[in-house]
């Protein structure tokens, strides 16, 4: 089979279905859509059963392209012979909203194409902007930056996405305030980005409430089935989080208040707001992504900067600092 | 490891097919040339695409029923469109929308990303199916902008700039550098420099510059292939429990090795500062640390912060 007349087959196909007034079954695909090989009365019937397998292999495997394309295809059974299947693409809900790029977006959306090392992600991003590309104006799409993704979140950001689209709850392992790692049950709502930081957000079954998940503590070991489909699609409707504060405020900035020594803290006091000298330091008050990112922060100023608040972070701090002593004493012993 | 997604040509072939049609729908006619420079690909491509759209079309196949052009414009190079048949643009699949939104939400992070950055990404939220948002950041996108733009200033007029900077070790200096290239990493911005200071090529981040004062000093440095990993001075390995792993995994050349319960991180130590600040923020999840000269700094480090933390 030829590249050439899969490509043309396959375009029949989509052109067929989303012209289509009702639903098509396998049979009415096969003896009107060009390219399938038609069922001849005239054949003896082992060669026919021999014609009809192979058309059932070459459908499935179209089936499975089409999906891959990005084509919401549906399947729909009679309500008379349950046992008889159809299929139907519906164009307004296949269709690329009619956004045009200018070519200094386009330009963006090339970076941005680029900015995978994981194979899985890098090829999405490639047909995706390639998609966006095609209605972009003509013109130059040079870019005087590069960009690099310092991490990559293939296992867990394209299954999440994919569940999230089908309605379908997922299950990952992820740590416990412990420590150690937890089976999670949660319908996936939303993958909400701050930076380079994804998160997470959902329905915890398990503790029956919205919950944030930061993407990169995920359990990856396992790599593709690091996160996996739980119950069937469907299953549950998402709530318009947008209005719904409460669930998302949870990745929302976690403003810290910290005392900095003079002479340090350069950036801190650049991105802080002064809120007053305490004991010959100066006390400022700084956002942060979350919680993990304020006190990675803190490490940093190896004690230039002292957290005051918020307390429970402070314990945090602390924890940590006291846990790496033990480990290097135990190391000296 | 994902395995690798499969790039069928026919499906390759696909995507440009279905592009052609919604560019000519969205922009009217365009010649074989301005079509084979958009699709990247070369004119006899673009003849062969057109030619097999104009077999296409609804089941019937009679000559209403097909994808057309006008023939007399195709005779002159022209590709024009006369009937699409209801053929489209497909929307972005769930992992082509959060490939393209969390690339774009990195770029437009520290608001110093070109202005186009935060337009696509607008533009890209709208044509995807509500899979992913991005909270806006909440930095100073002003004071980064500043730096940004003076950096790209100085890099397209080929001149140098000093800059105040914020090492790692939080001292501040006053240094000229030659700026070639800005980078992102991550969500961290970056430029690609010569530095007097150091009289040697240095790679430095953008939110530790706080002041940039363009020169009349033209470069005096070539642009060399861009390196982000500084030469290590010594190799660690620091073994830590699973839910520690995050913290290592963006540093350049690190090494993730499961490990008898736990991780092992290898990774080249170019700032032990930089290094003892990750194994302190998962300190808990720390088990082991090597070389001792590692070992030796966390540790005073640790004593510091808590010194600062008492309660």
């Amino acid at each position: 089979m030829s590249t050439s007349a899969a490509a043309e087959r396959l375009l029949n196909l989509l052109i067929a279905l989303s012209n289509a007034s009702h639903r098509m079954t396998r049979e009415e695909i096969r003896s009107t859509v060009a390219g399938y090989q038609k069922h001849d009365p005239a054949d003896p019937p082992q060669e026919a059963a021999k014609k009809t397998q192979a058309f059932e292999r070459m459908f499935e495997r179209d089936k499975d392209d089409l999906r891959q394309l990005g084509v919401p295809l549906r399947t729909v059974t009679d309500a008379v012979h349950g046992d008889d299947i159809g299929y139907t693409i519906d164009p307004s809900e296949a269709a690329l909203a009619p956004v045009t790029l200018t070519s200094h977006e386009r330009a963006v959306i090339s970076i941005a194409a680029r900015y995978w090392n994981d194979a899985e992600l890098s090829h999405a991003a490639h047909t995706g902007g390639d998609k966006l590309g095609s209605i972009a104006e003509r013109g130059s799409t040079e870019a005087p930056i590069a960009a690099r993704a310092s991490l990559d979140m293939g296992g867990t950001l394209i299954p999440l996405a994919q569940a999230i689209s089908r309605r379908q709850a997922v299950t990952f392992r992820y740590p416990s305030s412990a420590g150690s790692y937890v089976e999670r049950v949660v319908e996936p709502w939303r993958i909400v980005f701050r930076g380079a930081v994804a998160y997470l957000v959902g329905h915890d079954r398990e503790r029956a409430e919205a919950r944030t998940f930061r993407l990169s503590r995920i359990d990856a070991t396992a790599g593709q089935s690091a996160v996996s489909a739980h119950g069937e699609p469907g299953s549950y409707s998402i709530p318009d989080v947008t209005t719904d504060i409460s669930a998302v405020e949870k990745v929302f900035p976690v403003t810290a208040r910290m005392a900095l020594r003079p002479e340090s803290g350069h950036t801190l006091r650049r991105r802080g707001r002064f809120v007053e000298h305490l004991d010959g330091a100066d006390v400022f008050e700084i956002a942060f992504p979350d919680a993990d990112t304020a006190v990675a922060e803190v490490m940093g100023y190896a004690g230039a900067a002292t957290l005051l608040s918020p307390p429970s972070l402070v314990d945090v701090v602390r924890a940590h600092a006291d846990a790496v002593l033990e480990v290097c004493r135990a190391s000296e012993s | 490891m994902p395995a690798n997604p499969k790039k069928k040509p026919s499906l390759t072939q696909i995507g440009r097919l279905l592009g052609i049609v919604a560019h000519l729908d969205h922009h009217g006619q365009a010649t074989f040339e301005e079509l084979a420079d958009h699709f990247g690909v070369s004119s006899e491509r673009i003849k062969r695409d057109v030619e097999m759209l104009w077999c296409t079309g609804v089941p019937g196949y009679h000559t209403n029923d097909l994808l057309d052009f006008d023939p007399f414009a195709y005779d002159e190079g022209i590709v024009k469109l006369t009937n699409a048949q209801g053929l489209y643009q497909l929307r972005l699949s769930p992992a082509e929308a959060v490939s393209l939104v969390a690339a774009l939400a990195a770029l437009c992070e520290s608001e110093a990303a070109p202005a186009a950055a935060s337009s696509a990404l607008a533009a890209v939220q709208k044509s995807l199916a509500h899979v992913a948002t991005v909270a806006s950041a909440n930095a100073t996108g002003e004071h980064a902008r500043g730096v940004h733009d003076a950096l790209a200033q100085a890099i397209e007029a080929a001149q140098a700039v000093d800059v105040t900077y914020v090492d790692s070790r939080d001292r501040r200096t006053q240094r000229r550098i030659e700026p070639h290239r800005i980078v992102v990493m991550g969500a961290a911005w970056y430029v690609e420099c010569f530095c007097h200071k150091a009289d040697d090529y240095r790679t430095l981040r953008l939110d530790r510059m706080l002041d940039v004062v363009p020169s009349d000093a033209p470069q005096s440095h070539p642009a060399r292939p861009g390196d982000l990993s500084p030469v290590p001075m010594y190799d660690a390995a620091i073994a830590v429990r699973a839910p520690g792993r995050f913290a290592f995994e963006d540093l350049p050349g690190v090494t993730v090795t499961p490990q008898e319960g736990h991780y092992v991180v290898n990774v080249g130590v170019a700032s032990p500062e930089k290094i003892a600040a990750r194994i302190l923020s998962v300190g808990q999840h720390v088990h082991s640390i090597e070389p001792r000269e590692l070992r030796e700094i966390v540790a005073a480090h640790a004593k510091s912060i808590r010194s600062v933390h008492e309660r």
